[in-house]
């Protein structure tokens, strides 16, 4: 504090401004990566190499394959890479620290400035290094020939990357400002859910759209600006001059606007802060209502979380999309849409919300201490906390169902299994019962619909075993009921099932909130401290 | 935006302040002037518009209406020149968690222009002096609150700023670690430097600051010296506040009869 004499060099121009973004961008990937383990390392650095290689043979075969193959292959690899790049982030969450213009708000830099840092560290990064890298070399194995494929061929690979990184960041930057409203926060989830949905989508049925060069799917694709940079690529290489030329005009055009709208939006989001989000006054008294028994005041509060909390808004409409998503997609592969087994197809929408009621405890645990000076957590606190994950497991369900009905017209099934969907689901909450007291992790009730949804990082293998290990228990427990109901089938006893089958189910999960409670009971500072918001540093 | 109501001398001139969420008007025609080398404090209930008045001084939001000048300068419509003379430590934290503490601080300094060297130097005077030293090394994310605000406030102070500006700087903090940031800023202030701070402890702003604005609903409803508000400190500058934003202090009477221990 003594060196006041020394003042900033305005020398640093664009440049050392670029090279201080990388080395930013960097330091916080080593630290990051050095604090998750060795095996860790091991696995990114082993993940990135191996999708460069991938991109680079998938790419690189196309010098042996037809035109037409090959143009597929293009359009599809760029678009699903683009997909990833642009939408994944949104639906992972946690966004990258340096494309944080936030992060660069108290510092003197103009628009320009921060931008160049910015784009510098979005460019560094292991994945976008491994992407360019791979579109590079692969595109020029397999596409560069003679004539304007020399030419234009890398400045493609380049501007298709510029692309990625512009809508990227614009979509980020669009999507932050929109959260400044409720109706704009669940707007901007939606939109994010649908994305993903249609990412997922394409994903699953990628194997089906090569397979058909020519296919409606592929042709809507190369209509998408992440393709343009494709088709001026298959131009050229198809000897077609003047629609190489074109397309890759237009698709340098594009990745300008998409890079122009960032700098803008990124601008936006720095000069109007970020508390301007109205949100309405609730009226609570309603949803007071029943508060009179231990029980009811339990679900009178997670009724009001469900309805409140950013995080259970987000579940709803991601395990929505992605449940129905899900189901559909099995569906279609096994050729159903024919026959009564699709309608038992649609269970399959709740296996994908499974972790919807794997964490009840952990979910907002910041709070936890209140419930323990209460008494809590205790049996009729879980029974509420599970049976709050219910719409979770039910509305896509329901909504698969009805997809299905209007596909095939199995409306019987369809009807029999949307009732037999209450059973299963009570057998999942049974499940999830015992995964939130045995395995809790912390997962706080963020207002950003986008922050890690997991609430937890190098937790995956917990989250793995238990999906897998819910999966078979719940296809265990709700076997009895499906054997029975197929032995019914043709009897007039057969509507009885779904009466059977929650008697059967509902005495399971009572069993298991009685053994629940017990097993908390003594347990309440162990339960504090894992679920400690620090926790999840 | 033309300036109107930037003072001779002044490090911080506010004039017409209007900021609006909706339909709420947090800040209403806010004006304040802040003498250079002045210790100011801002106070207010919780919600009276401090925090956006701050933020709107430095460049984080931008006003609807009215001026704010740094030291003659305008921060609107472009603040990127006046965040080179200020410093700021802001309610809400955001910081490069994946970074050291000493890594922060280097690139913050080399953010702003200035060469490694001298960044390095005076971080570690600065790592010194908060009682930072052993957590260096430690990321960010692992910080206390407290040495979160630490290692904040040394980032608002590398590049020797001639106004600094902080948002609540004792909230969460223990008393060691307020008596370090305050030892920290009388030496910074004692070199020329001014700082305007907001707080709702009076005890705090009365111990700490010459010059005082009591802000509610938006508007500054006191200002001038705490000698002058506290009538040479014959009233409590608490009893001044609760007056000026027009608290009263609710005796509970009969609606409390169940709380007790008999």
């Amino acid at each position: 504090m003594t060196s006041q004499i020394v003042k900033p060099s305005d020398a640093t121009g664009l440049a050392g401004l670029a090279a201080l973004g990388v080395r930013l961008r960097w330091r916080l990937s080593t630290n990051r990566l050095h604090r998750r383990g060795k095996r860790t390392r091991r696995l990114v650095i082993l993940a990135a190499v191996g999708y460069t290689l991938a991109n680079i043979v998938i790419l690189g075969l196309a010098r042996q394959a037809t035109d037409e193959r090959a143009a597929a292959t293009v359009i599809l690899l760029m678009s699903s890479m683009a997909l990833g790049w642009v939408f994944g982030p949104v639906l992972i969450g946690g966004v990258d620290e340096t494309v944080d213009p936030t992060r660069l708000a108290l510092l003197p830099l103009s628009a320009t400035e921060r931008y160049v840092i910015q784009l510098a560290a979005a460019m560094s990064g292991t994945g976008p290094i491994a992407a360019s890298i791979g579109l590079l070399i692969g595109l020029s194995l397999g596409h560069i020939g003679l004539g304007i494929s020399i030419v234009v061929v890398p400045i493609a690979a380049i501007t298709a990357v510029l692309m990625m990184v512009g809508s990227a960041r614009s979509l980020a930057a669009a999507l932050a400002i929109a959260q400044r409203s409720r109706v704009g926060r669940d707007a901007a989830v939606l939109f994010a859910a649908l994305a993903g949905g249609t990412m997922f989508t394409m994903a699953q049925l990628a194997r089906d759209v090569v397979s058909v060069g020519g296919s409606l799917l592929l042709q809507v694709l190369s209509w998408l600006p992440w393709a343009w940079p494709a088709r001026a690529i298959n131009a050229a290489r198809a000897g077609d001059e003047l629609a190489a030329v074109v397309w890759v005009a237009v698709s340098i055009a594009t990745a300008a606007l998409a890079h122009l709208l960032w700098m803008r939006l990124s601008n936006h989001l720095l000069l109007h802060g970020e508390r301007s989000a109205e949100t309405r006054r609730a009226s609570g008294r309603a949803l007071l209502n029943g508060t009179r028994t231990e029980f009811g005041a339990a679900l009178s509060r997670q009724w009001i979380y469900l309805r409140r909390s950013p995080n259970s808004r987000v579940g709803i409409v991601f395990g929505t999309v992605f449940g129905i998503a899900f189901a559909m997609v099995q569906i279609v592969q096994q050729g159903g849409g024919n026959g009564a087994a699709a309608s038992f197809g649609i269970l399959l929408a709740m296996l994908a919300n499974l972790g919807a009621a794997t964490n009840v405890l952990g979910f907002d645990a910041g709070s936890l201490w209140l419930e323990v000076l209460a008494g809590g957590p205790n049996r009729a606190s879980m029974i509420a906390r599970q049976l709050i994950a219910l719409p979770n497991l039910l509305i896509p369900t329901w909504v698969s169902g009805v997809i299905v009905g209007v596909w095939t017209g199995q409306w019987r099934f369809v009807m029999l299994v949307a009732l037999l969907a209450i059973s299963v689901a009570v057998n999942v909450l049974s499940f999830g019962m015992v995964a939130s007291v045995i395995a809790p992790a912390p997962l706080p009730d963020w207002d950003n619909p986008f922050g890690n949804r997991q609430g937890n990082e190098s937790r995956s293998t917990r989250i793995a075993l238990i999906a897998i290990s819910g999966i078979v228990t719940i296809v265990v427990l709700s076997a009895p009921i499906f054997v029975a109901t197929f032995r019914l089938l043709g009897s007039s006893w057969l509507w009885f099932m779904p009466v059977a089958g929650l008697v059967y189910s509902g005495t399971i999960f009572l069993l298991v909130s009685l053994w629940a409670g017990w097993f908390l009971r003594g347990r309440e500072p162990l339960l504090i401290e894992r679920l400690a918001p620090r926790a999840l540093n | 935006m033309n300036g109107n109501g930037a003072g001779p001398g002044a490090a911080v001139a506010v004039a017409g302040l209007v900021k609006r969420f909706g339909e709420k008007t947090a800040v209403d025609q806010l004006d304040l002037l802040v003498p250079t080398g002045s210790w100011f404090g801002v106070v207010g209930p919780n919600g009276a518009g401090k925090t956006t008045t701050i933020r709107m001084i430095v460049g984080l939001l931008r006003p609807d209406e009215g001026s704010v000048q740094i030291c003659g300068r305008d921060v609107w419509p472009d603040p990127t020149e006046v965040k080179k003379i200020v410093g700021v430590l802001p309610d809400d934290l955001r910081l490069f968690e994946r970074l050291t503490g000493e890594e922060l601080l280097l690139y913050v300094g080399l953010l702003r222009r200035f060469e490694r060297d001298e960044v390095l130097n005076r971080s570690a005077e600065l790592l010194d002096l908060l009682g930072l030293r052993g957590a260096a090394n430690d990321l960010v994310a692992d910080y206390s609150t407290g040495m979160r605000k630490k290692i904040a406030l040394a980032a608002a102070l590398v590049h020797s700023p001639k106004v600094l500006l902080l948002d609540e700087p004792f909230e969460s903090v223990d008393p060691v670690s307020s008596k370090i940031i305050v030892d920290v800023l009388e030496h910074y202030r004692s070199g020329g430097g001014t700082i305007v701070f907001s707080s709702h402890v009076m005890d705090t702003v009365e111990r700490l600051c010459d010059h005082v604005a009591i802000v509610s609903d938006g508007r500054v409803v006191r200002t001038g010296t705490v000698a002058t508000l506290t009538d040479a400190s014959m009233v409590r500058l608490e009893d001044v506040f609760v007056d000026a934003v027009g608290g009263t202090a609710t005796n509970p009477g009969d609606s409390l009869a169940w709380l007790g221990v008999g």
